[in-house]
C-alpha cells in the first residue's frame, strides 16, 4: 500500500517535471507566451493537489483505535481531505482564471486559509478528550 | 468506478455509509437499524467492500466496519442522496437490486 503511494507520488512529481519542461520548451520556441506557462504550471499544481488529497480518507490508519478515537480520526480526516480538494481546486480556477497580478495573492489566500482550516481541525482531534463521544 | 455506482445506487448502502460516517459500527449495529434479514445486510456489506467504500475489521466474533470513502466518493453519495437515485427499488426483496423474472 505504501509501495503504491511512493509510486503514485513519483509518477505524480514526474507529469509536474514533464508538463513544466514541455511547456518551457514550447514557450522557447514562441509556441505559447510566458504568462500561459506560469498559470499552466500552477493549475496542474493546484488540480494535482486536489487528486491526491481525494485519497486521505481512504489511507487513514485508524483500525486500532478506541471506537470514539477512530471516529473522530475519520471525522477529522475527512474534513482535511474535503479542504485540500477544495483548495487545490479553488487554487487551479485562480490561476486559470483571474487575472495574473491578482493570482498569487489569491491562490494563496485560498490555499494558506485551507491549511489554517486542516491545522485547527487536526490540532481540535488531538488535544480533545478521548473518552469525549463523536459528535453527531 | 461501476462498482462504486453500482453500490451507491442502492438507498440501504447509502444509508449505510451515511451511519458509518457518524462512526465506525459493528455488523449487528448496523443490522439492528434496517428492517431487512442479516443475510440481506451481509450482501449489503459485500457490495460495499468489494466498492472498496467500507472496510472490514474483525475482533474475535465482532466485525466492525470502517468508511473508505475518497472525497469523489463521498460527493457521489451526497448527489445520489440528493437526486434519490434507486429509491423506486428500495421494496426491492432482492438485496442486489436486479429485478427478477416471475
Amino acid at each position: 500500500m505504501i509501495s503504491r503511494q511512493i509510486v503514485h507520488g513519483v509518477l505524480w512529481s514526474g507529469a509536474i517535471l514533464v508538463t513544466a519542461l514541455g511547456l518551457k520548451w514550447a514557450q522557447h520556441n514562441h509556441l505559447v507566451s510566458g504568462d500561459f506557462v506560469e498559470r499552466a504550471v500552477e493549475v496542474v499544481i493546484g488540480l494535482g493537489l486536489a487528486v491526491y488529497s481525494n485519497f486521505i480518507p481512504k489511507t487513514v490508519p485508524g483500525l486500532k483505535l478506541s471506537p470514539a478515537r477512530a471516529a473522530r480520526f475519520q471525522a477529522a480526516a475527512r474534513l482535511n481531505a474535503w479542504m485540500f480538494v477544495l483548495a487545490g481546486i479553488g487554487f487551479a480556477a485562480i490561476w486559470a482564471f483571474a487575472p495574473l497580478s491578482l493570482a498569487g495573492t489569491a491562490s494563496m489566500a485560498v490555499m494558506g486559509g485551507g491549511v489554517v482550516v486542516v491545522l485547527v481541525n487536526l490540532a481540535i482531534c488531538i488535544i480533545s478528550p478521548k473518552s469525549a463521544s463523536p459528535a453527531h | 468506478m461501476n462498482s462504486v455506482f453500482k453500490a451507491l445506487a442502492d438507498p440501504t448502502r447509502r444509508r449505510v455509509l451515511e451511519l458509518l460516517k457518524v462512526r465506525p459500527m459493528t455488523a449487528g449495529e448496523l443490522s439492528d437499524q434496517f428492517p431487512v434479514s442479516k443475510p440481506t445486510m451481509s450482501a449489503h456489506f459485500t457490495v460495499l467492500r468489494e466498492a472498496d467504500l467500507i472496510e472490514m475489521n474483525k475482533a474475535g466474533k465482532t466485525i466492525t466496519y470502517h468508511l473508505k470513502l475518497s472525497v469523489l466518493e463521498d460527493a457521489l453519495l451526497g448527489f445520489a442522496a440528493v437526486f434519490r437515485v434507486g429509491t423506486q427499488a428500495q421494496d426491492d426483496p432482492s438485496p442486489l437490486s436486479t429485478p427478477q423474472k416471475v
